[in-house]
């Protein structure tokens, strides 16, 4: 009877455990195949309700928070900007504020509205009269210092750049060999910019264009400079490559200028990539409030110069950014012709049993990774998989169904407010959602214990 | 003579009672926030606060952090040859799970605070 009651009240608990707890569903965190649309919009509406309940725990503090009085007399030189923050999803589906450690599967940056900013100066420097220019909200890494470097700077200029980086790292103690610091910097930020100029190679007639390229280092004490890896006491130096606009307005521009020159493996890796983020251009139709403006891609760099998408932890060390033109632009060419596009790239992640029975199952090419090849992490086994653009594409199709879900989720939010009145503080004008690229090439949302190759930033209209 | 029929309804009322409670639960459930973490083994870990006290907690700790961070700026006197533009300050939710009667989780939040000079008219 004991037993009984105990069974009862045990099934009861379980029962309710299972109900409280609503899961994203099962495809949007797995590596599946493309008969998932059916269920992929099962059991929405619970998540809805736990999406719903974590904004709004999130956008509640930070209007109290926005409220506060910390500075109470005198003028006020600084204010709060912006708040970043993220959500996870635990590998069984369940959705919830980032805890001690894991990987975000959704990052949100909440920013501080005009309105609010025009009420903090007319309070502190009296009535408002101008507009105020706001900064874009970026994410950049957390690094000591940046370098931005263009496709036609000379080794004079790289001296110039790096100069008050290189002092200021010799006077911090960090780098002792100033040298040596010097001549490996500048090595390696011609390497960068050899990639760089392969990247401008791309063709241009596609919407989507790589506009930022990024590449992580860490100089040592002896004046080394590696890959960025993991937290050190050196320097971290950020390589940063900048496209402001597309050089070359008309693409039969483009081809009369470069019709003989062959596409090198990078730009036809760029090239690809470009082309499949057109899968995604259901997020930019003009009626959304929240549009698909970039794509970070996570890359490793052979020491060749070749790029590769990197999935390892160790292996990420850099990243290329696409932008996108304006959805109905006039961006393709009728006269182009498309130079031949592989049907596959190539994933650099462990070299492990766990992988390569996954290569074996799924017919994946395998090629290790030795010497001078493996520029970085060089206590790690690498390979690298060859995974299909079909399935990257498919997968990209199925994170549709995610990013519309998380920014109806933010619409949802900011509608209520709305219809409360209140003013608003902070508002939520951008939704990153970190993706995992799976070996074959499929694409889901990241899981606390995966690692984020992709991420779509999905930006307020 | 044991009378099951009137045990089953018993326990089947016990279990009501306790779906009842847990219903309570689960209500509360609906505006819980779920924390979700990693163990040191890197198996992940759920918890549950209340809305209430998740913002109310959390809005202590952002609030103090805001204002000691403002504080220290609005004083702050930097190199006269640079421009500060932009300070950005991080925080961690650190978990504690203590499998007691008294369970304890602390938790803070896992933020990034943005601070830009507010700009003068």
């Amino acid at each position: 009877m004991k037993n009984k009651i105990l069974f009862s009240f045990l099934a009861a608990v379980s029962w309710i455990n299972l109900a409280s707890a609503a899961l994203v569903p099962q495809e949007w965190i797995k590596d599946v195949g493309p008969s998932y649309e059916k269920s992929m919009n099962e059991g929405l509406n619970g998540l809805e309700q736990d999406y719903d309940n974590l904004l709004d725990a999130k956008s509640t503090m930070l209007e109290k928070l926005a409220q506060e009085k910390s500075v109470k007399n005198g003028k006020r030189k600084w204010f709060l900007q912006s708040v970043k923050s993220e959500l996870g999803i635990e590998p069984v589906g369940k959705i919830g504020v980032i805890g001690v450690k894991g990987e975000a599967a959704v990052e949100m940056i909440w920013v501080r509205t005009q309105e609010s900013i025009q009420k903090l100066q007319n309070k502190y420097y009296g009535p408002y009269r101008n507009n105020i220019e706001s900064e874009e909200v970026s994410v950049g890494p957390k690094v000591d210092e940046t370098v931005r470097l263009t496709s036609n700077m000379t080794h004079a200029d790289f001296e110039k750049q790096i100069g008050p980086i290189v002092e200021a790292s010799v006077r911090t103690g960090k780098v002792k060999n100033r040298q040596a610091f010097k001549r490996n910097l500048i090595q390696k930020m011609k390497e960068f910019q050899n990639v760089a100029i392969e990247l401008e190679r791309k063709p241009q007639e596609r919407p989507w264009w790589p506009y930022k390229f990024q590449l992580a280092l860490y100089a040592e004490a002896s004046g080394k400079v590696l890959p960025y890896m993991s937290v050190g006491t050196g320097i971290r130096v950020l390589l940063e490559w900048y496209r402001i606009e597309k050089e070359v307005a008309d693409p039969d521009d483009y081809l009369v200028k470069n019709h003989d020159k062959p596409l090198s493996e990078n730009a036809k890796f760029i090239y690809a990539m470009a082309k499949d983020f057109e899968t995604l251009d259901e997020l930019n139709v003009r009626s959304y409030k929240y549009g698909l403006d970039y794509i970070k891609v996570g890359i490793g760099l052979g020491v060749k110069g070749k790029i590769f998408v990197a999935k390892a932890k160790g292996g990420m060390i850099g990243s290329v950014f696409f932008k996108r033109d304006v959805l109905g632009s006039q961006n393709k060419s009728m006269n182009i012709k498309e130079p031949k596009l592989d049907d596959h790239f190539y994933i650099a992640d462990e070299d492990n049993s766990k992988n390569r029975e996954y290569a074996y199952k799924h017919k994946l090419n395998v090629t290790p990774l030795f010497g001078n090849e493996k520029s970085f992490g060089e206590e790690q086994k690498l390979a690298l998989y060859k995974a299909s653009r079909e399935h990257f594409r498919n997968g990209l199709h199925k994170t549709i169904k995610m990013a519309k879900f998380l920014s109806k989720g933010a619409v949802r939010r900011a509608e209520r407010l709305r219809r409360k009145g209140k003013m608003v503080h902070f508002d939520l004008k951008v939704l990153e959602l970190e993706l995992e690229l799976y070996l074959r090439g499929g694409v889901g949302a990241v899981t606390l214990e995966g690692i984020g190759i992709l991420e779509l930033f999905l930006v307020k209209r | 003579m044991i009378n099951w029929k009137r045990k089953a309804l018993v326990s089947f009322n016990i279990g009501l009672l306790a779906l009842s409670l847990f219903s309570c639960k689960e209500k509360r459930g609906k505006n819980d926030v779920t924390i979700l973490g990693l163990d040191d083994g890197g198996k992940s870990v759920v918890r549950y606060l209340p809305k209430g006290r998740y913002v109310k907690k959390f809005n202590k700790m952002l609030g103090q952090l805001h204002g000691e961070t403002t504080e220290h700026l609005e004083h702050f006197v930097f190199d006269g040859n640079w421009d500060l533009k932009r300070v950005t300050v991080g925080l961690l939710i650190v978990g504690e799970q203590r499998f007691t009667p008294n369970f304890k989780l602390e938790v803070e939040p896992s933020f990034e605070l943005r601070f830009h000079p507010l700009p003068k008219i």
